[in-house]
């Protein structure tokens, strides 16, 4: 690791309520067997269901400099998209009884008898990102989705409001994927808000299917269709490089400040975005950190399932993250921390612990290839 | 009886027509000369890869290793760019060489080997895509380059460049197909391999070129692809493929090779765009979307399937 | 009866209509603005062969199409056994008894006999087929038709004239009234010819009706008790067979006397030399043959004529030896490099080999040898000046240049073939079968332009199953055996 190791710090209720759920016998045997077992282990495994985009592979990386930090072995899989595959991955990951299991579903409900599996076999699991609707898993992290993109559409209509004195105008919002249910959340996040509180606000609401190819038509024809656009809404960092390209084409990309500039607001916060951030072409950033996520599912991973103990609901706290803040509720699959978005801003841009940062300053890596 | 003739044989067309009213009622903005560039732009990538496609369809053959051929063709033009700096133009020229390279290899596979084309192209598309993931570590390669971005955003008063390479393309394709002799030679091996072969034509070789052609053209919408979104990412869709085979066919060319006019493919392309771009434009909730472009495409495929069974029920 | 020029007056046609099995009346059928059958009418009596003669697009496939349904006519009635089936589809006459056996009789070769002969009401029990009850039904069946083989051995490894046997008795196992015959005896034996003809004639004693399409007219004369001749698609002559002579029927299929064509036979200066040639399937054979020579080549199948020929042809590995012509010694690796060389092969394959199905008389016509302009394109106008002189020459009967090659009659289909060989100016000819499925008159205009080509000093390889076409043409016999000549016999002067 790259970054300081600091455990996290909690406090004196939580570590309470653990104690109590220790001595109130609410460990399964099993779990202590799996525990048991499991620490035998060295061999950390991972399955992504996505990797073909930076956004994953930053996912993955993290968790294998964290794991090699550990002195841990990691091996990893790659579903490539497809539900059945990430269901065949994980009987096969299984097998090899690891230490854990950590990974990020593709499809929500598909897994949930395997959790199962994976608890009688003595495998805890983690999940991250898109996190399951059931089941038995160790600990869970995931992103308030919904939450931030409703900091997205507070955000646009805050500048509408800025810019024609009162919050109406038009945005383009050119959702992804609906399959993934982080990306509907994001959709419904925004699309509800501005519906429900600012009826003066018109959204034009059109799908890009995560194609690239796909956003920059649609963005490209919707500026021909509205020579008054006012304001882009991209679902996910990933497609506002197509957005900026049709921008850039039809001779409407200006900073932000400039008369003709065009609102844009994603959602990601990646090495990319902050820098359109800073050099001021992008309005607002939410970050989803995925370094976050899987940093801190090991952390919770050994801190507590291996040792025996069940992961404590309640508040987070670790400075280590920008966002420092969180809370551990018990959801129908176990613990889950979610993790708050916040803005990315030209003011805390440089702050060493946004994600994009740890990537590019810490880690070397760079988003474009090349 | 002629006059049916003709507009079965133009269904294509008409379809076009259909779909592009029925848009324009849904979103006026449809008919419009900005979407109208939309349309052409649209098409301009898909069009290059029909292309590619229908030269094996042609031989009675199949080439599905062309979006692996063109995100892996882009791929060695942008490294060229920016490992060693080369100059635009010969990024473009070694751009298209990977993709002829590609070609090469799937053709001798197929005519030298014997090799079946659907099993041996596909797994070539599985290498050269899972060799581009792991080359960029899934991170896009973006091409800032203004000479080779040109093509893919540049405008002429107002109007995108960009379909201009797609009509050349189609009709440098139509001369070749429908005039040289190499062109009959690929329609006769199609038609009939052996009675090619006795009538004394190189049916390997020109089964070879014609791998080499679709490679070729792979290799030129993998430039004209990067050039339009300014880099090149590991993800082109798995659909752009299904759209690149669905095309030619409902443009009537044969699956069994020896049959299909340019005219068509251009027409198949243009048709699956269409619709495409229309979905995209009218508010259709997504999860409907993909539904409804399947079903537009199966309908067209029908109407084409009744064109062929009135042809046939004439002649005995 | 409509009387054409060079007709025979059916006076003893028109049987009971009570005896009829199919009545066709005043039947009209047009494609475009060709009239394909012009008020054509026949009847079929009960338990009769009812010969149905003419030429390659004269309208026989036409007629058979459209009383057994597959195609739908213009104009007049159907008939069969007094219900009018015009409006009614294949299946629906099927039902009714009415069936149709194409030349390629359909058989699924990967199947058993017994499949073959019950398919699609196999004996089933719960769903399950029972084969036992299966080979029992189909071997009873097959004994009592005079075709007494296993039912479970594979349908495809049975020869040519007991597929096309399997293939009727399935249809008079269906208690078939009316079997159309489509060319039942093309490319059989002579002896295998005459076992099948015989055979067919017992059937009629169940009461079994046949329609029989040949182009041997000896056969016809032979088996049929009636018949009726098509000319360009109107009716030129029907009644009983046996009332016609041989030349008669001649004459009315083709409407003009057919001059016997006779070969002059002359010394033939030595022009090839085919010297310890060895060939997959053959040799080593030592051969010369003359300048304008016809040779003709006698063998049984894979006694080595076809893979002499073939393999000079460049279409089978040549493993040893030499090819001389005219001093040089030629090239025969592919049938491109035979066709530089000079040596053209005429396959017997025409529409397997041939033919390029899908492109267009002028472009089959061309094809592998495209006039160029510019070095690399085609020169439409270079291919319509050969299209046009071949037609000239050769007679060739068709729309236009632009026509689909299958639309053409197998005789002229046989000429573009023989066409696209010409041009190349070959120095020697391997026809393989050139009159194959060919009808009379364009079998005379075919021999005539073999016998042309050689007055220019083309030499020809032979290979031709029926000894008519031998007799006729050739200047010496090479016969075969085990991949070697033999023994030479020269034709009588």
């Amino acid at each position: 690791m790259g970054c300081e190791t600091k455990s996290f710090t909690m406090n004196r209720r939580m570590l309470l309520q653990g104690a109590a759920a220790a001595a109130g016998g609410l460990l399964l045997a099993g779990g202590e067997r799996a525990a048991a077992q499991g620490a035998a282990s060295k061999i950390v495994a991972w399955e992504t269901g996505y990797l073909g985009f930076f956004f994953f592979v930053v996912l993955q990386e993290a968790l294998k400099r964290k794991v090699e930090g550990l002195g841990l072995e990691f091996v990893g899989k790659d579903a490539n998209g497809d539900a059945n595959a990430q269901v065949n991955d994980w009987n096969s990951l299984l097998l090899q009884r690891p230490r854990y299991l950590i990974s990020d579903a593709l499809d929500s409900e598909l897994l949930i008898p395997l959790s199962k599996k994976a608890k009688s076999l003595g495998v805890p699991l983690g999940m991250v990102d898109t996190v399951l609707t059931g089941g038995e898993v160790a600990a869970s992290v995931t992103f308030d989705n919904k939450q931030s993109g409703v900091m997205a559409a507070e955000k646009t209509a805050e500048l509408l409001t800025k810019k024609h004195g009162s919050p109406k105008g038009s945005v383009l919002n050119n959702y992804g994927s609906l399959t993934a249910v982080a990306l509907r959340d994001r959709k419904d996040g925004f699309e509800d808000t501005l519906k429900s509180k600012y009826p003066d606000i018109e959204i034009i609401s059109r799908p890009q299917n995560n194609q690239h190819e796909q956003a920059l038509a649609v963005v490209s024809a919707t500026l021909r269709e509205r020579p008054d656009l006012d304001a882009i809404h991209m679902p996910t960092d990933i497609f506002v490089v197509d957005a900026r390209k049709a921008l850039e084409t039809q001779k409407r990309l200006f900073p932000v400040g400039h008369e003709k500039h065009i609102i844009l607001t994603s959602i990601d916060a990646s090495p990319n975005a902050l820098e359109w951030v800073k050099a001021g072409e992008i309005d607002a950033d939410i970050a989803q950190d995925p370094i976050a996520y899987v940093e801190i599912v090991v952390d919770l991973l050994e801190e507590y399932t291996l040792k025996g103990k069940p992961v404590p609901t309640g508040p987070y706290e670790n400075k280590k993250y920008f966002w420092e803040k969180g809370t551990i509720a018990d959801s129908p699959s176990g613990p889950l921390l979610t993790i708050p978005p916040y803005f990315l801003t030209k003011e805390n841009a440089d702050d060493p612990r946004h994600w994009a940062n740890v990537v590019t300053q810490v880690w070397k890596m760079q988003q474009n290839a090349g | 009886m002629a006059s049916k003739k003709f507009l079965l044989d133009n269904v294509v067309w008409i379809l076009i027509v259909v779909f592009s009213i029925l848009a324009g009622f849904l979103n006026p903005f449809f008919l419009s000369e900005g979407n109208l560039q939309n349309v052409l732009v649209q098409a301009t990538t898909l069009g290059v890869l029909v292309l590619a496609v229908s030269f094996t369809l042609l031989i009675g053959e199949i080439d599905l290793s062309v979006v692996g051929n063109l995100v892996f063709s882009s791929m060695v033009g942008a490294y060229a760019m920016q490992q060693f700096g080369v100059h635009w133009t010969l990024a473009v020229l070694i751009t298209i060489a990977a993709g002829v390279l590609v070609g090469l290899l799937n053709g001798y596979f197929v005519a030298y080997l014997r090799m079946n084309s659907l099993i041996a192209t596909l797994a070539m598309g599985l290498f050269l895509q899972g060799a581009v993931l792991g080359a960029t570590q899934a991170r896009t390669m973006v091409v800032t380059d203004e000479g080779y971005s040109y093509i893919g955003s540049a405008t002429i008063g107002n109007w995108p460049v960009m379909p201009i390479a797609l009509f050349v393309a189609y009709l440098l394709a139509h001369i070749v197909l429908a005039y040289s002799a190499w062109g009959r030679n690929l329609y006769a091996t199609g038609g009939n391999r052996r009675a090619a072969n006795a009538a004394g034509i190189n049916v390997k070789r020109a089964r070879l070129g014609a791998f080499i052609a679709s490679g070729f053209l792979a290799g030129l919408a993998g430039f004209l692809y990067t050039s339009y979104l300014g880099g090149v990412s590991v993800t082109v869709g798995s659909t752009t493929l299904l759209y690149a085979v669905a095309a030619p066919v409902i443009g009537g060319v044969s699956l069994f090779g020896g049959r299909g006019r340019v005219i068509g493919m251009l027409g198949g392309t243009l048709l699956i765009t269409v619709i495409q771009t229309g979905l995209q434009l009218i508010n259709v909730s997504a999860y409907y979307i993909q539904m409804i472009g399947g079903a537009m495409i199966l309908l067209a495929i029908a109407v084409d399937a009744f064109r062929i069974r009135s042809e046939e029920r004439g002649i005995v | 009866m409509v009387i054409a020029d060079g007709t025979i007056v059916p006076d003893s046609l028109v049987p009971d209509s009570a005896d009829a099995v199919l009545t066709v009346d005043n039947v009209f059928k047009r494609f475009g603005p060709l009239a394909v059958l012009d008020d054509v009418s026949l009847t079929v009596t009960k338990g009769a062969i009812h010969g149905l003669l003419g030429k390659n697009g004269a309208g026989k496939s036409t007629l058979s199409n459209i009383i057994a349904g597959l195609l739908r006519h213009d104009g007049g009635t159907v008939l069969l056994n007094g219900e009018d089936v015009s409006a009614l589809p294949l299946t629906a006459r099927k039902k009714r008894g009415l069936h149709l056996l194409s030349q390629h009789s359909e058989i699924f070769e990967d199947l058993s006999i017994g499949e073959n002969l019950l398919l699609p009401d196999l004996p089933r029990r719960l769903g399950l087929t029972t084969w036992p009850a299966l080979h029992r039904l189909a071997g009873s069946l097959l004994e009592s038709h005079g075709m007494p083989v296993d039912p479970r051995r594979r349908a495809g490894d049975l020869g040519a004239s007991d597929r096309r046997r399997l293939a009727i008795i399935k249809a008079v196992a269906a208690e078939a009234s009316l079997i159309i015959l489509d060319e039942p005896t093309a490319g059989l034996a002579a002896a295998e010819r005459l076992h099948l003809l015989e055979w067919v004639e017992s059937l009629t004693e169940r009461g079994t009706s046949f329609i029989y399409i040949s182009h041997h007219n000896d056969e016809v004369r032979q088996l049929c008790s009636e018949y009726t001749v098509l000319r360009d698609g109107k009716v030129t002559a029907g009644g009983k067979a046996a009332e016609l002579s041989a030349d008669a029927m001649a004459r009315v299929i083709t409407g003009a006397d057919v001059t016997e064509f006779h070969r002059i036979r002359e010394d033939h200066p030595a022009a090839i030399e085919l010297s310890g040639l060895v060939f997959a399937g053959g040799g080593p054979v030592d051969l010369t043959i003359g300048r304008g020579e016809i040779v003709g080549l006698v063998g049984l199948l894979g006694e080595g004529p076809q893979e002499l020929m073939r393999a000079m042809g460049g279409l089978l590995p040549i493993e040893a030896g030499a090819v001389v012509i005219d001093g040089r010694q030629a090239r025969l690796g592919s049938p491109g490099q035979s066709l530089g060389s000079g040596v053209a092969y005429l396959t017997h394959d025409r529409i397997g080999e041939g033919l390029v199905g899908s492109m267009s008389v002028t472009e089959n016509l061309n094809l592998g040898n495209w006039p160029r302009s510019l070095g690399w394109l085609v020169s439409g106008a270079g291919m319509n000046r050969r299209m046009r002189e071949a037609r000239g020459a050769m007679d060739i009967v068709m729309g236009g240049g632009s026509q689909e090659i299958g639309e053409l009659s197998g005789g002229n289909q046989q000429k573009v073939l023989l066409g696209r060989l010409l041009e190349r100016k070959p120095r020697l000819l391997l026809l393989d079968e050139p009159t194959v499925g060919v009808d009379v008159a364009a079998k005379e205009q075919i021999h005539r332009l073999i016998d042309d080509a050689t007055r220019k000093g083309v030499s020809v390889l032979l290979l031709a199953q029926d000894p008519e076409e031998m007799q006729r043409l050739v200047d010496r016999v090479v016969i075969f055996s085990k991949g070697r000549i033999a023994r030479t016999l020269r034709a009588p002067r």
